[in-house]
């Protein structure tokens, strides 16, 4: 092993790339939750039916296993899918969430998942972090993965929220860089402390759908953190209604279509 | 109505540590169950969702708590369950 | 079930739950670190613009602040430049402010430790040490300074002290474009803009990786292909790129080939009679080089224009450049096609040259030759590396021959003008030329017994002991050397401040005002949103309170015509200011308003003029000349063109207003190949090349602090390719020396890495202050730009130890 960083500054895991002790531990709370609730529920009278339990799925590779793509100086001689490397993605199976399913969804869930967002965040609105390795940087490598989304288990791969581009490394960057061999001698200590959340979305009463608490500028595409493929404190109770911003409001101000200058 | 089971760690550092659980012993909603090392667990009754949020941030405030783990949440009816 | 029991059986739920998980925690040992759960919010925060910290692209971005601090930047939709999008680091600009050893307190280094002193003592030493020897005190500056900054310490520099020692980073970075701009054009600056990219056909990038660089701008391009434009995208390089990746032609040429190129290009316009013969007649004239080699050389006819190309077939210039007959000619049919509109971008593979000069002068005279200028998306145009190297550097003049607005202090016309403009006394400005960055700091390392004749360097927004070429000679000689003393203003602690006599905290990017100047003329302005830290204070302060400690101290060039402080600035009710006290700086005056419109007036001697600051201020900045018409400021996207730029006469079409020749043509050069200084021979088998990568800006002391960018690119390495590693045995990670003649370095090897280098070619990026590819490489430097070649010198490349076990 490399020497391990200081905690500090550690790569955070994302949902996308959890260590496997992480998945379990959060594929615990899960399953506890979803029992409590089930329990809860039962003796409260089964109000509603409980919600569908989620298979942790198959065997997931720890990051180190996951294959990589090839480089180009050896496409020439690399076999399509390296021997080495039988997991491919193809291979795994991917859930089919169910969008009739009922979705729980808690302050504590919410918070959970907004947490996790800001893992590989440095602040709400920045471009997430690459988890893994990049070898291949063109957009479609990219988006083998992330056009539409797909969650094995708890591994998420997030759907793009933003229309595509072909210069996708512009604006995300690796969390690591092993080829160098080991971490960087100075910590990179910072007191910046980001934004984590944009905010919770304003009702103009109880009952009454929340405003986009967030900018929609890069995130047109309500589905890719609200969606079906998506951390569950952050799904939409109501996948089947798809027009979203028909009742849920987006802000002029963060959406920079009305800005006020602040000085004369 | 919002109950939570939760897991407290505590830092390193005996006193603060104890000092740490003293608060949340003192504070209002809490009640402590058994305490396993560094982790202290705790069942949090609040009025509602938010001030259950609110309680849960505050925790993390806390001098002394290095986090606090969700392990259990039970809804009462007007809560944020939505229904197919 | 009665509530209380329900409740009393929900906590023991709860409770045995938390115990179950607890259970498993403790079983599992290792601790996740905690996911943050308070989170700020964003909403409640103000949003300002300003334009982004880092390259001379100059998007501009959205600043959150809230409770005093930076907590969101994003992408400004309004901005022109990059119309909402920004790179990987302006989405962590905010995070430059926050690194935990910012300098927040002055600094004096006593036997041998830097050691907290106050700001009246830091100022008081430093203007002694001035009036002590005015002459031998110089100023380093950069492109990172704000108009404003770097036009006063050249006031203080050139009208108070009569000392033209004033050099900026800038040297280093674009003194070729500059060179080039002014022996074609008659004066400096690209005379087109950003908006080439949205309509060019074909781009040439001559030695230039835009998509780690400029990624907004490489974006801007390629994302046209996305709305199934056609782009043709040819890439002239000397290793692969990630701008590569994106290429239809990618080009690998040899180090120094381009201008031989450049010349092939040319030769075959002319040979196959395909140049441009109306264009050519109407605007041009040939140039060739004087004997000895001067910046402007001499005329000469199109017949020997003729002759001095003959050298340079396809044939011919395939041999000096490494491409094949069939790419040089390619690019000769590119060239000679008029429908195709082409647009030329280049960078550091030009600028970073020995021949600098001649490579910007030849790439000019392609497209002047052929036609190919003076219409959207068809001309060449220079990229710049600093937000202001432009809006600063080139505009208010902080180099060693300039004075704002374009002059020359060698000429007694442009002397005159600028004392009259600043109020000084006829004569005092200093008519002799400064020492030229690599100078400067040469002359900074000799004992002075030695004819070292500068002994104190004041460094402002620069890290020279990281950037300058040549590190052992150029500035770790400084160590030894007791009579010298260096002064250095910075944010973070840097190579520079190690061997800082004193050092001084600044406030950085939104701690303070600015204005910046990008590398398409467009002026931005912005206002200070939070404090700088601890006693950290602006640049711009620092020079005016040294100034005025000089007056005090009675040094007659601190005082105008009328016996009035060079920086003096008056209330409403004329009652001056004294906004050399740190309380007054932000109070009844804006310094930053002041000096920028006592600035303007100069911008409209060369027809520069730059917009109003109060007009500015309500702009996403402004691409001068801009001038009023019917009541509106408009900026000008084409100079020399007419229906562009308000300055060309009527009918002229093209009108080359300051042309060398005074007869509004510009120049259509010859300058011949010329082999670099250094070439891998036995011993140094290998060309070593250095540069930069996506993730970081310059020397890091920025980016290296934001934790985002620092884990993408923990450090640099050296690129091999892989036959050099397959015949050294050396693997990715392994640690390899790489050895010049004036340094060496051991670092990790990276086969193939970020680029990809042919056989016999290495690259290091800069970025590391902890693995200095700068000690490696070369000072040879351009004979006209003074800019030093740090793209190629000759290396050996051996093994040192295999990477460290997983």
């Amino acid at each position: 092993m490399r020497d391990a960083p200081p905690p500090s500054e550690r790569p955070q895991p994302d949902a996308t790339a959890l260590a496997p002790g992480v998945v379990r531990r959060y594929a615990f709370v899960t399953v506890v939750l979803v029992l409590a609730v089930v329990l809860v529920g039962f003796l409260r009278g089964v109000r509603e039916p409980p919600p569908i339990s989620r298979s942790t799925g198959p065997t997931v590779a720890a990051p180190s296993e996951v294959p990589t793509a090839v480089r180009y100086a050896e496409m020439p001689e690399a076999p399509l899918w390296p021997s080495r490397q039988p997991s491919t993605l193809s291979s795994l199976r991917y859930e089919t969430p169910d969008p009739f399913a009922k979705v729980i969804r808690t302050e504590e869930m919410k918070l959970q998942a907004l947490a996790d967002r800001l893992r590989n965040r440095a602040y709400d609105g920045a471009p997430p972090a690459i988890p893994h390795g990049v070898d291949q940087t063109s957009a479609a490598n990219c988006l083998a993965c992330h056009e539409k989304g797909a969650m094995v288990g708890d591994r998420l791969a997030a759907r793009v929220s933003h229309p595509h581009y072909p210069n996708c490394l512009q604006c995300h960057v690796e969390t690591a860089r092993p080829e160098l061999g080991g971490d960087p001698a100075v910590s990179v200590a910072s007191l910046f402390e980001g934004a984590g959340r944009s905010g919770p979305g304003l009702r103009a009463g109880p009952g009454a759908p929340p405003a986009i608490p967030h900018t929609t500028w890069f995130r047109q595409d309500c589905q890719s953190c609200h969606g079906l493929l998506a951390r569950a404190g952050l799904r939409t109770t109501h996948p089947w209604l798809t027009n979203c911003t028909q009742c849920h409001a987006p802000s002029a101000e963060l959406d920079q279509v009305a800005f006020p200058e602040v000085r004369p | 109505m919002n109950v939570s089971g939760l897991v407290v760690t505590l830092c390193g550092d005996p006193d603060r540590a104890e000092r740490a659980a003293a608060a949340v012993a003192a504070a209002g909603p809490f009640t402590l169950g058994p305490r396993l090392g560094s982790r202290l667990t705790v069942a949090l009754e609040a009025a509602d969702d938010r001030a259950g949020a609110e309680w849960f941030d505050w925790l993390g405030r806390v001098d002394g708590v290095v986090k606090a783990d969700v392990a259990f949440v039970h809804f009462d009816p007007g809560e944020e369950v939505d229904h197919a | 079930m009665p509530e209380l029991n329900r409740r009393e059986f929900v906590r023991s739920s709860a409770l045995a739950a938390a115990l179950a998980l607890a259970q498993r925690q403790e079983a599992e040992g290792a601790d996740v670190p905690p996911p943050r759960t308070e989170l700020p919010v964003i909403s409640g925060a103000k949003w300002h613009k300003a334009p982004c910290r880092f390259c001379g692209t100059g998007c501009h971005v959205q600043v959150a602040v809230k409770d005093k601090k930076v907590v969101a930047v994003a992408g400004d939709r309004q901005a022109d430049v990059n119309k909402g999008m920004l790179c990987v680091k302006g989405y962590h600009v905010g995070q430059i402010l926050y690194g935990k050893d910012r300098l927040t307190t002055p600094l004096l280094r006593k036997k041998g430790e830097l050691v907290p002193i106050k700001w009246e003592e830091a100022i008081d030493l430093i203007a002694q040490r001035i009036l002590k020897a005015p002459a031998r005190f110089a100023f380093y500056g950069s492109g990172q300074w704000t108009v404003t900054e770097g036009y006063a310490v050249n006031k203080f520099m050139k009208a108070g002290l009569s000392n033209n020692n004033v050099e900026p980073n800038a040297r280093l970075c674009m003194a070729s474009a500059v060179t080039g701009y002014v022996s074609t054009f008659g004066v400096d600056e690209p005379y087109n803009c950003y908006d080439d990219l949205d309509h060019a056909d074909v781009v040439i990038l001559w030695g230039n990786n835009p998509a780690e660089m400029h990624p907004v701008l490489f974006s801007r391009l390629i994302d046209r292909r996305m709305r199934k434009e056609k782009v043709t995208l040819i890439d002239l390089c000397t290793r692969r790129t990630r701008t590569s990746e994106q290429a239809d032609h990618v080009m690998v040429m040899q180090p120094q080939g381009d201008l031989a190129i450049a010349n092939c290009i040319a030769y075959q316009l002319v040979h196959d009679g395909a140049y441009d013969k109306a264009f050519v007649e109407k605007h041009c004239n040939f140039r060739g080089d004087a004997k000895p080699r001067t910046l402007l050389g001499k005329p000469i006819t199109f017949e020997e224009y003729k002759k001095a190309l003959a050298d340079y077939t396809p044939e011919k210039a395939s041999k000096l450049s490494g491409l094949s007959v069939k790419e040089l000619k390619l690019l000769g049919e590119l060239f000679a096609d008029r429908k195709k509109k082409i647009l030329s971008l280049w960078c550091m593979g030009m600028n970073q040259h020995t021949q600098g000069t001649a490579i910007n002068n030849l790439v000019h005279a392609v497209h002047l030759l052929s036609g190919h200028f003076g219409k959207p998306g068809d001309g060449p145009q220079s990229l710049t590396g600093q937000p202001s190297a432009c809006g600063t550097v080139r505009e208010t003049g902080t180099l060693c021959h300039a004075l704002p607005g374009d002059l020359k202090v060698e000429d007694p016309e442009h002397r005159k003008k600028a004392e009259e403009l600043w109020n000084v006394p006829a004569g005092r400005i200093n008519d002799k030329i400064g020492h030229h960055t690599v100078l400067m700091w040469e002359k900074f390392c000799t004992p002075t017994d030695k004819g070292g004749d500068l002994d104190t360097v004041w460094v402002q927004v620069t890290n020279p002991g990281q950037s300058l070429p040549n590190l052992n000679k150029l500035f770790r000689a400084k160590k030894d050397l007791a009579d010298k003393f260096l002064i250095v203003s910075d944010v973070y602690p840097t190579a520079t401040t190690e061997l800082a006599d004193l050092v001084l905290p600044s406030s950085l990017w939104v701690e303070k005002r600015g204005v910046y100047g990008n590398s398409e003329r467009r002026t931005q302005q912005w206002f200070e949103m939070v404090p700088p830290p601890g006693e950290a204070r602006d640049d711009c302060w620092q020079t005016i309170a040294v100034a005025h400690r000089l007056l005090e101290l009675k040094h007659p060039g601190m005082k105008d015509k009328d016996g009035h402080f060079l920086f003096r600035m008056t209330d409403d009710r004329k009652q001056e200011v004294e906004v050399w006290k740190w309380e007054n700086y932000y109070g009844k005056v804006n310094v930053d308003e002041r000096l920028y419109e006592e600035y303007r007036q100069f911008t409209k001697i060369k027809h520069k003029d730059v917009a109003p600051y109060s007009v500015l201020v309500n702009e996403r900045g402004l691409r001068w000349p801009v001038v009023e018409d019917d009541g509106k400021w408009k900026e000008t996207r084409y100079r020399f063109v007419e229906g562009h730029d308000p300055f060309v006469k009527k009918g002229t079409g093209l009108q080359f207003y300051h042309s060398v020749t005074k007869d509004d043509k510009a120049l259509i050069w010859f300058r011949p190949w010329i082999a670099p200084p250094e070439m891998p021979d036995r011993d140094y088998p290998l060309w070593l090349d250095t540069g930069r990568v996506l993730e970081h800006w310059h020397t890091g002391t920025m980016t290296m602090r934001v934790p985002q960018l620092r884990r993408a690119m923990p450090r640099a390495y050296v690129e091999v390719s892989r036959d050099d590693a397959s015949e050294l045995g050396v693997r990715t990670g392994d640690l390899v020396k790489v050895q010049t003649r004036r340094g060496e370095l051991t670092l990790p090897a990276w086969v193939d890495g970020r680029g990809k280098c042919p056989k016999g070619h290495l690259f290091i990026p800069f970025f590391d202050e902890s693995l200095l590819c700068n000690l490696l490489t070369l000072e040879a430097h351009c004979p006209f730009s003074k800019q030093p070649d740090y793209k190629k010198c000759a290396a050996r490349l051996s093994k040192v130890s295999p990477r460290r076990k997983e």
